[in-house]
């Protein structure tokens, strides 16, 4: 399940022009914890992100969200670090928690 | 706080209860935060609330929202009950996560 996962990101990233996570050992935390959402809830829920387990509900926060090329554009990488920017890649900086886009009620109570 | 919860603890220095995480089990900052806690061999309680019973999870946020005024993300860290750390920010643990600070 995990190599599934593996080929989905390689393939969003490619799509968007995004660079996965260079750090080895965060980016296997990420497709781990992307692979147990999808065996969880049925879909890559953002695995960073407290969801509601119903696909509509939580479809702005289905990897790759709808927050992340804001959040790539203004941060250098997503909500959970998974994707990033080429330049912020480049920069070999240690990733870290960034602001949270998504609106308060749109998340559980 | 949350003391009617039933909490995973990490041994190190100090009391477990003056370090609080709340994290989710599939998040990469959660384990980035436990990572840092015990590379400083800091006691601390933790639980992941993806895992937890909805009821379960619904007070604890509740508590965290009523104690703070805003809903928890993840990884959140409670100081000693009164002072909360949203995310995981090396530079901001670094200043606010001060063993000698906390309560013994």
């Amino acid at each position: 399940m995990s190599s599934k996962t593996r080929d989905f990101v390689q393939k969003v990233a490619i799509s968007r022009g995004w660079i996965l996570q260079s750090d080895q050992a965060f980016l296997e935390t990420l497709i781990a914890g992307l692979t147990q959402t999808k065996e969880s809830y049925g879909y890559y829920l953002c695995p960073c992100r407290e969801g509601w387990g119903i696909r509509e509900k939580d479809r702005d926060i289905i990897c790759p969200c709808e927050y992340a090329a804001a959040d790539i554009e203004e941060f250098g990488h997503c909500y959970c670090a998974l994707f990033q920017s080429k330049d912020y890649a480049s920069s070999k900086k240690a990733p870290q928690s960034i602001p949270e886009r998504r609106p308060d009620e749109l998340f559980p109570d | 706080m949350f003391d009617q919860h039933s909490w995973n603890t990490a041994p190190g220095t100090g009391e477990p209860e003056s370090l609080t995480l709340l994290a989710l089990s599939s998040c990469g900052f959660c384990k980035s935060a436990r990572k840092y806690l015990e590379d400083r061999g800091l006691a601390y309680r933790y639980l992941e609330l993806d895992l937890l019973k909805p009821e379960e999870k619904a007070e604890i946020k509740e508590e965290f929202k009523t104690k703070f005024g805003r809903r928890p993300t993840f990884p959140s860290l409670i100081i000693d009950d009164e002072q909360f750390l949203i995310g995981f920010i090396k530079a901001h643990w670094d200043e606010e996560v001060r063993p000698e600070d906390l309560r013994a």
